[in-house]
C-alpha cells in the first residue's frame, strides 16, 4: 500500500476521533475544497475517514499502526527567507553592520547543498523580493525573479514593496518567475494578477500532503493605490481560518503560512505574525516578513492536542536562510494517533487528481 | 503519558554561525485509548492528525564561506557589469558628508533645497516651498564624488514630485505636523519648533498669510495617503500638478547644475529655545527677535 493512501483529511477525522462522532464536521467547506482546485468532482463523505470510520470505539483502542508507516516517516526541509529586497550581491565591504553577508550565488550553493543531502524540500519566501538595490531600480525585478527560480524556490508570497512597480510591473515579471505565488488574503480577481496569485497551493511528500498559503500586509499608507489596482486587501485572520479549514479538509497533514505581516506590533489589534498564532493554531509555521525581524530561534505557540505554531522570520536581504526540518512519523509514540489519523481516504484522490 | 501534545521547545543553541533550536512534539495518544470520559474538553478545533516527531530550527548564515554558485554568479554578472558602468557617473562632488537630523540636518537641506529649485523650473506657475519626508533618504552622503550609486542609494523609490496648492490655514497645518515630527526637510520657508507646535512660521521670509495660497513641492507617495501627514492627502485634483519627474532625477539634475555641494545648516527649522549655533548664518527672523 502506497503511503499516500494513507493521506487523509487528517484534522477531520482527528476531530471525529476524539469527540462525538460528526460533532464539528459541519465547519468544514468541503465544497471548497474541489471548487478551488479547478473543476474536480466534490470531495465523498462528510469529512468522517472513509475506512476507519471517525471515532474509534469509545474506550477502545484505536486501529494499530499500519505496516507500511510504522517502518518509515517521511521527512520535509522547509528553507526559508523573507525581504531579500534586491540584494543579488552581498552587502558590500564599507565597514557597516552587514558587510559580506548575503549574496544570491552563495545562497544558491547553500540550498542546493541541502537539497542535495535531502530528498524532500522547500524553498519558500516571504516576500518583499523587490526593491532596495539598482538592481531594482534598472531591471524591475527580472533578475531577483530569474535568480529565485536557478536557486530552486517553490513558493513566495507578495510583499508591499512587490508592488513598487505596480500590479503591471509585477505581473511584467512574472514570465522569469519559475515559482508560484499565494495570497489568501489578497483578492486579486479583478487585477491583472488574477491566475498568477493562488490563495495557497498543494505539495505531496511520499503522501504527506503539505498546504502552503500567503497572506499580505494591509495597502493603507504603505502601497499607493494607483500600484496595487485591483487588488483588495481582506482581513488576514479571517482569510487565514478559511484557508486551514480547506487545507485540512483537502488532507494535508502540515499547514505552512508565508506571511508578509509582520513580526509583532505596539498595537495589538494589528494582525502580526504573534496575534496569528494566537488567533489560527491550525497553522504549523508561519514564516514571516516585513519587520525584517532576525529570529535566533524560532518561536513557539502552542496548546491542546492541536499541537503547536512556530513562527520565524529571518531577518532581511539575504543574509540568513531560514531551515526547519518536519519529520512526519505515524508509528512510534503517536501510533495510535497515525492509525487513526492516517487512514484511507478517497479525499485525497480527488486532491490528487485536481492537482 | 505525555502533556496532550504539548510542545517542549529547547532554548536555542547558539554555535558560532547557527543556532539550533529542538522542539519535539509528542502527540498524546490519552484522548484515543483512554475513552470518552478522560477527554479534554472543549476538544481542539483541528487536532494535528499527525505526528512531527522533531522539528529542529536552523538558520544559516550566508557569509564567504559559502563558494557563489557559477550560474548564479554567471546569471549576475552582466546585469552588474551594466549597473556599475551606469552607477559609477560622477554626478558632483560632496565638500563634506550630509547626513538626516532633527530638527534641521545638512542632508535634509540638500534634497529640499534640489526639490525646490528643480520644481520651480519645471513647473506650469510659482513654486514656494518644498517638503519631503525624511524617512525618504536611505543613506549618508560622505564627503568626495557623489556617483549615481548614491542618487539610488539615497532615493531608491519611485516617486514623483508634485506641486500641492496649499491655503495658508493648510500650511500652518502642515507646519504643526512637521514640528510634531521634530523637522522634516523643508526649503523655502522657516519655523521654529516650540514643542509639537510650529511658531514663527515664514515663506520668504513673511508671516503666513491664512487667506493665502502657497505652492508646495512635494512626492506623490506622501499625496496619494502614504506617510503621515493628512494635509497632503486633502489635494483635490485640480490643486495639484504632478511634473512627472522622479525625486531621484531631480536630485540628479540639481548636482548635475551645481557641481560642488556643500553641506549647511541655514535654521530653517531650530529648536525655539535653542541658540543659534557658531558659524551658522542667522535668519533674518531671528536677527529680529534678537535684543
Amino acid at each position: 500500500m502506497k503511503r499516500r493512501d494513507f493521506v487523509r483529511a487528517l484534522g477531520l477525522s482527528g476531530v471525529a476521533g476524539l469527540t462525538a462522532p460528526g460533532s464539528l464536521l459541519g465547519t468544514a467547506p468541503h465544497g471548497r475544497s474541489a471548487a478551488g482546485h479547478g473543476g474536480a468532482p466534490p470531495l465523498p463523505g462528510g469529512g468522517g475517514p472513509a475506512t476507519h470510520g471517525g471515532a474509534p470505539p469509545p474506550g477502545g483502542r484505536p486501529h494499530p499502526p499500519l505496516g507500511p508507516l510504522a517502518s518509515d516517516s517521511v521527512n520535509l526541509v522547509v528553507l526559508h527567507t523573507n525581504d531579500t529586497h534586491s540584494r543579488m550581491d552581498p552587502f558590500p565591504m564599507d565597514g557597516g553592520r552587514f558587510q559580506g553577508l548575503g549574496g544570491a550565488a552563495r545562497r544558491a550553493t547553500l540550498i542546493r547543498r541541502i537539497r542535495d543531502a535531502n530528498e524532500h524540500v522547500l524553498v519558500l519566501d516571504s516576500g518583499d523580493i523587490f526593491q532596495g538595490t539598482p538592481y531594482f531600480n534598472f531591471f524591475g525585478g527580472e533578475l531577483e525573479f530569474r535568480a529565485m527560480t536557478a536557486m530552486g524556490y517553490d513558493v513566495a508570497t507578495l510583499g508591499n514593496h512587490d508592488f513598487d512597480n505596480g500590479v503591471d510591473g509585477l505581473v511584467a515579471m512574472l514570465p522569469e518567475a519559475g515559482f508560484e505565488f499565494v495570497s489568501a488574503n489578497y483578492d486579486v480577481s479583478a487585477s491583472a494578477l488574477a491566475g498568477h496569485v493562488k490563495p495557497y497551493v498543494l505539495r505531496d511528500f511520499e503522501g504527506v500532503g503539505v498546504g502552503i498559503f500567503g497572506l499580505g500586509i494591509a495597502f493603507e499608507k504603505l502601497v499607493l493605490a494607483s500600484l496595487h489596482e485591483g487588488v483588495v486587501y481582506t482581513d488576514p485572520i479571517a482569510a487565514a481560518r478559511a484557508t486551514c479549514s480547506e487545507l485540512r479538509g483537502l488532507g494535508c497533514s502540515l499547514i505552512i503560512c508565508l506571511s508578509h505581516l509582520g513580526y509583532r506590533y505596539g498595537d495589538p489589534a494589528r494582525p502580526s505574525d504573534r496575534t496569528l498564532a494566537e488567533a489560527v493554531p491550525e497553522i504549523d509555521l508561519i514564516l514571516g516578513g516585513h519587520t525584517h525581524t532576525f529570529l535566533d530561534e524560532a518561536e513557539v505557540f502552542g496548546q491542546g492536542r492541536s499541537g503547536f505554531t512556530l513562527v520565524n522570520q529571518v531577518g532581511w536581504g539575504g543574509m540568513r536562510l531560514g531551515r526547519i526540518d518536519v519529520g512526519f512519523d505515524p508509528a512510534g509514540e503517536a501510533s495510535a494517533w497515525a492509525a487513526v489519523d492516517y487512514g484511507i481516504d478517497r479525499r485525497l484522490d480527488a486532491w490528487r487528481a485536481a492537482e | 503519558m505525555q502533556g496532550l501534545g504539548r510542545p517542549a521547545a529547547n532554548r536555542a543553541r547558539s554555535c558560532g554561525r547557527h543556532a539550533v533550536g529542538l522542539l519535539m512534539v509528542a502527540l498524546s495518544s490519552a484522548g484515543c485509548s483512554d475513552g470518552p470520559a478522560e477527554r479534554p474538553a472543549p476538544p481542539d478545533p483541528m487536532p494535528a492528525a499527525f505526528a512531527i516527531r522533531e522539528a529542529p530550527v536552523v538558520f544559516t548564515e550566508v557569509g564567504d564561506s559559502l563558494e557563489p554558485a557559477a550560474d548564479v554568479e554567471a546569471m549576475i554578472a552582466p546585469y552588474r557589469a551594466q549597473l556599475e558602468d551606469q552607477l559609477a557617473e560622477v554626478l558632483g562632488h560632496a565638500q563634506g558628508g550630509f547626513a538626516k537630523d532633527d530638527p534641521e540636518g545638512t542632508l535634509d537641506n540638500l534634497v529640499a533645497d534640489a526639490l525646490l529649485e528643480v520644481a520651480r523650473e519645471m513647473a506650469a506657475g510659482p513654486v514656494h516651498v518644498s517638503l519631503i519626508n525624511e524617512g525618504g533618504l536611505r543613506v549618508p552622503i560622505a564627503a568626495g564624488p557623489i556617483r549615481m550609486r548614491h542618487a539610488y542609494e539615497l532615493l531608491p523609490f519611485e516617486n514623483f514630485v508634485t506641486v500641492l496648492s496649499l491655503s495658508g490655514t493648510q500650511m500652518e497645518r502642515l507646519a504643526d505636523e512637521i514640528a510634531a515630527a521634530n523637522g522634516e526637510p523643508i526649503a523655502g520657508w522657516t519655523m521654529e519648533l516650540d514643542g509639537d507646535d510650529a511658531i514663527e512660521v515664514r515663506v520668504a521670509g513673511e508671516p503666513i498669510d491664512p487667506g493665502g495660497t502657497y505652492r508646495l513641492a512635494t512626492v506623490d507617495y506622501l499625496v496619494n495617503g502614504g506617510g503621515t501627514w493628512s494635509v497632503l492627502w486633502e489635494a483635490r485634483p485640480e490643486d495639484r500638478e504632478d511634473l512627472g519627474i522622479l525625486i531621484r532625477d531631480v536630485f540628479v539634475q540639481y548636482l548635475r547644475t551645481h557641481g560642488t555641494v556643500t553641506p549647511e545648516l541655514d535654521g530653517r527649522i531650530r529648536d525655539a529655545a535653542d541658540p543659534l549655533r557658531p558659524g551658522q548664518q542667522a535668519p533674518t527672523q531671528r536677527e529680529r527677535r534678537e535684543p
